[in-house]
């Protein structure tokens, strides 16, 4: 289910709910990662942005790369600059 | 130099503007270069004028990137005409002999034939209209040379409405058909001086002087009656002259289809003539007609205008190209004008577009009546 | 020529003649040689903006700057290649709109190519259900605000500069426009953007209106003036043309009771889109047909919206808490003669800057609201030792407002004018930053401010020094804009 939270003159946030099961674990995790492969690409391919308001964390990390639009070296150039032993909060924003 | 010190404050206002009629200018629309700007052109000019950048050939190929379409005027809070100042350049390059190739090209080919397409008019009008219209009258209706080299149908259709009224009037038939304005606007000083005195000779004698083109209206006014060189009371373009006397007529049909008037720069902004082409269209079109997105003290130009076409080819082209693009985003069918040299700008570029109808309001109207 | 002086980076390898030769071939190859311009009058036009020294060294007859070429791309893709090659050959690009900037921030300084996106000039589409525009860089903002009427909308962007400014240089340097109260400065309508990175690679940020997807990038770029990236193209937000204008002008007695109305009006929900407030002298000498000698502070106000209903009842309300606060009414008139004549003040430039031994040139400062009397007097106090000073409070936002001062110093030693001119802003910036406030609300930084601009972001300047040594590692976008010197 989805509710739209969130509207701006441009567009707005879909924010949706998911329930699902499976039998086993496995069954259940695979069907997670699914779920959100699913949903992230069909984001990507309808020109959506990633997030709204939750942001990217470590699950959408590996998105970003086209979130960003080629824009990518940008961030990473700045990440490099001011951490360029890459301490602060690592694997996280997809850098 | 001196030449320069008349347009001092022109030049100096210019140069120190922040460019505040930027967007308005149609050479610069075409080029993209912050140079064929009227602040970069200004600019270039204090710089010569204050000794600071040498006179080159470049920057007078510069000085001719101008069409003297006035635009500019129409967002300048001091109301400066920009284009005085680059004839003024003009003339310095042709007698300095920098002048672009085409330009000195130009100066002897109109010396040679009297205007500037080498033609002998003289023979073509009078074949034009059976040898009528060719005795002294009061009245002269004087064609120009654009209108007789590219329209000579505009001229039969003219004097067919010029009958119907009841008018007597004289055809000037000379090989000199030329009021000279493609000499003056690329800075050929001596041949104009010298062709204007032999037209000015032609043109003794008449009362009034009507001309289908609005640049030789203008020209006629500022060069030749204004330092009394003729003695003609009265002269007008024949949208003038007309929009008056059209009642007189009776319409046999009305003009069709989407039509879209074209402001002349020389009509309009030189002359301030604006209603009566829209007067005339008025009457004759059966659905009245249309303005371009800009009109009236604020249209744009075509890109016929300063000697443009002699000496920039392909920018005289891209004006006319933006124009008729307009024409075909307000889905216009018939592009009406009263300038031979807009109809042939806008013709030749409508041409590069697929082709568009494009007519001098005379003929419409000689259409149109029996 | 007098004075000229083309300074160009050092290269080990090639000389900088055999550069400049060598860059005017591979430009032809890439774009057509009508398309790439290097004649010496043109350049000479390439070498300024519209920076009062320049001006100066214009009345001087000083020529200097020049760059090597000037060239005009058409596609992103395009401006990719000029950019990879311009990198590969270490030779600067300068991005170029229509060079009214007011600090230098398009002078040519190491000389190289100037960018010139004036053929990036097609206005993409209009979405009518998201309100936005895409538009390219180089569109004329006043071309691209007529399209909109004719679609039935507005930017509501219109910097006095609008008949002389594109797309690309509003982002390059975040303008405002004079209803910036109700529209935004231009980097609140970028929703995304198309673009160039140093290393030539393109980059299309997402269309969408807000996102929690990292730093905002857009953010980073709009404001770089060039030293990041080339910024081709940009979807902005649109709003309804306006259907309703209710213009007035108001006096107060005196700038303190003035700019106290202007915060109560945005800070109880009465924003109206334009708010202006000149004090007495710039009251008198700017606004003089606008609302006669000694009517203390004019300020002008102006609703307008896409909804009568709510414009009027705005009106009606923001007008009565005005009059609550203090000032006299002066009818419609001041307001409509205002958005008739709203781009004329920049007009006054040419007759002053035509008289030997003057200047006009103006600062724009952002400071909340409780410094803004403390700034506004102390910069008055000191300017007006060395010339005319007056100003007005020309954009203004719940927190504070921007204070554009006006200044016209005279003096017959060109050298000395010019340092009255260096010690007016000197006087200006200092105060800013002494008191905390930001040195520049909307002209950017260029040149002239580059150093002031180190001291207003001190460690945040470093961090932007190091992005672009990272990204850009041989300077090669608009070099020594924004305080960039040469690579730590």
């Amino acid at each position: 289910m989805a509710h739209f939270s969130h509207a701006y003159a441009q567009g707005c946030s879909i924010y949706f709910s998911v329930a699902s099961t499976g039998r086993t674990l496995g069954d259940r995790l695979k069907r997670y990662d699914d779920l959100w492969n699913d949903a992230l690409e069909a984001c990507m391919k309808a020109d959506g942005a990633l997030s709204h308001h939750h942001g990217i964390g470590m699950l959408k990390a590996k998105w970003m790369e086209t979130e960003l639009g080629g824009a990518s070296p940008l961030l990473k150039g700045l990440k490099r600059a001011i951490d360029p032993k890459g301490i602060m909060n690592p694997g996280k924003l997809g850098i | 130099m001196k030449r320069l010190k008349k347009y001092e404050r022109e030049i100096e206002f210019c140069s120190y503007c922040p460019k505040l009629c930027r967007f308005s200018c149609p050479v610069a629309k075409v080029t993209c270069s912050e140079a064929s700007t009227p602040t970069g052109k200004m600019t270039i000019l204090k710089l010569i004028k204050d000794g600071a950048f040498e006179f080159t050939p470049e920057a007078a190929e510069l000085m001719y990137q101008c069409s003297g379409c006035l635009l500019s005027r129409a967002y300048c809070e001091h109301v400066i005409e920009v284009i005085g100042a680059f004839e003024a350049a003009r003339a310095i390059a042709v007698e300095k002999g920098i002048a672009p190739k085409r330009v000195m090209e130009f100066g002897a080919a109109f010396t040679k034939a009297g205007n500037p397409y080498a033609k002998n008019f003289g023979a073509e009008l009078r074949d034009l209209t059976s040898g009528r219209h060719l005795q002294k009258a009061p009245m002269l209706l004087f064609t120009g040379c654009t209108m007789a080299h590219y329209f000579p149908e505009t001229i039969k259709h003219a004097a067919k409405v010029l009958e119907r009224l009841g008018v007597d009037f004289e055809i000037l038939a000379e090989d000199g058909l030329c009021c000279g304005y493609p000499m003056f606007a690329t800075g050929h000083e001596k041949i104009l001086e010298e062709h204007k005195t032999r037209l000015a000779k032609k043109l003794a004698g008449h009362e009034t002087i009507v001309s289908l083109c609005p640049t030789c209206v203008w020209f006629l006014k500022t060069h030749y009656q204004k330092p009394g060189l003729i003695s003609a009371g009265a002269i007008s373009h024949a949208t003038e002259f007309l929009s008056t006397r059209l009642g007189a007529l009776k319409l046999k049909s009305k003009v069709e289809g989407k039509i879209v008037y074209h402001d002349p720069c020389h009509l309009g902004r030189y002359l301030g003539i604006y209603d009566p082409p829209r007067e005339i269209l008025n009457q004759i079109s059966a659905n009245g007609f249309t303005e371009f997105h800009e009109s009236r003290e604020r249209s744009e130009c075509c890109g016929g205008g300063g000697g443009l076409p002699i000496a920039h080819p392909g920018i005289a082209r891209g004006i006319g190209m933006h124009k008729i693009r307009q024409f075909q985003q307000l889905g216009g069918e018939l592009l009406a004008t009263a300038c031979p040299m807009c109809e042939r700008m806008l013709e030749r570029s409508g041409k590069e577009a697929g082709g568009v109808k494009v007519r001098d309001l005379i003929s419409l109207i000689a259409e149109n009546i029996d | 020529m007098r004075g000229q002086e083309c300074p160009r980076p050092e290269d080990k390898d090639m000389s900088t003649d055999n550069k400049i030769v060598k860059a005017l071939e591979w430009l032809g190859n890439l774009l057509g040689k009508n398309r790439v311009i290097s004649d010496q009058a043109s350049l000479v036009i390439y070498s300024r903006d519209i920076f009062m020294p320049g001006y100066l060294d214009l009345r001087e007859g000083k020529i200097q700057n020049l760059p090597a070429a000037a060239c005009f791309p058409e596609t992103v893709e395009e401006v990719a290649k000029v950019i990879s090659r311009a990198r590969e050959n270490r030779i600067p690009v300068i991005a170029y709109g229509a060079g009214s900037g007011v600090l230098g921030g398009t002078i040519p300084v190491t000389g190289g190519i100037m960018l010139d996106l004036k053929r990036m000039r097609e206005i993409r589409s209009v979405n009518k259900i998201a309100h936005t525009v895409e538009v390219e860089a180089g569109v004329m903002g006043e071309d691209l605000e007529r399209h909109l009427i004719r679609e039935g909308f507005t930017l509501g962007h219109f910097p006095s500069s609008i008949y002389c400014s594109t797309v690309g240089g509003w982002l390059s340097t975040r303008s405002a426009g004079q209803l910036s109260a109700k529209y935004g400065k231009i980097e609140d309508l970028v929703i995304s953007l198309e673009g160039v990175l140093a290393d030539g690679s393109v980059f299309h940020t997402r269309n969408t209106p807000r996102s929690a997807t990292g730093p905002d990038l857009d953010q980073i770029l709009v404001g770089s003036e060039g030293t990041l990236a080339i910024i081709t193209a940009a979807v902005l937000a649109i709003s309804p043309l306006p259907a309703k204008k209710i213009y007035r002008g108001f006096a107060f007695n005196d700038v303190p009771s003035g700019l106290e109305a202007m915060r109560v009006l945005l800070q109880k929900e009465l924003v109206p889109a334009a708010l202006r407030l000149y004090d007495p002298i710039d009251t008198g000498f700017n606004q003089a047909k606008l609302s006669g000698p000694d009517s203390g502070c004019l300020l002008v106000i102006g609703y307008e919206g896409a909804n009568d209903e709510l414009t009027e009842l705005k009106s009606k309300l923001g007008f009565a808490r005005l009059l609550e606060m203090g000032a006299t009414d002066l009818g419609e008139a001041p307001g409509l003669k205002w958005l008739e004549h709203r781009y004329a003040v920049s007009y006054n430039r040419s007759k002053i800057m035509a008289s030997p031994g003057a200047l006009l040139d103006t600062i724009e400062v952002s400071v909340i609201w409780r410094d803004a009397l403390e700034l506004y007097q102390k910069v008055a106090a000191a300017v007006s030792k060395l010339g005319l000073v007056m100003a007005h409070f020309s954009h203004a936002w719940r927190e504070g407002v921007c204070i554009y001062f006006s200044f016209l110093v005279n003096d017959p030693d060109p050298e000395k004018l010019r340092q009255k001119h260096l010690e007016a802003w000197k006087t200006a910036m200092e105060a800013c930053l002494e008191i905390g406030a930001s040195i520049s609300h909307h002209h950017g930084i260029g040149l002239h401010r580059a150093e002031w601009l180190k001291k207003e972001l001190g460690v945040g300047h470093e961090i932007l020094q190091k992005l672009k040594n990272e990204i850009d590692p041989h300077h090669i976008l608009n070099p020594e804009k924004l305080g960039f010197g040469e690579k730590a």
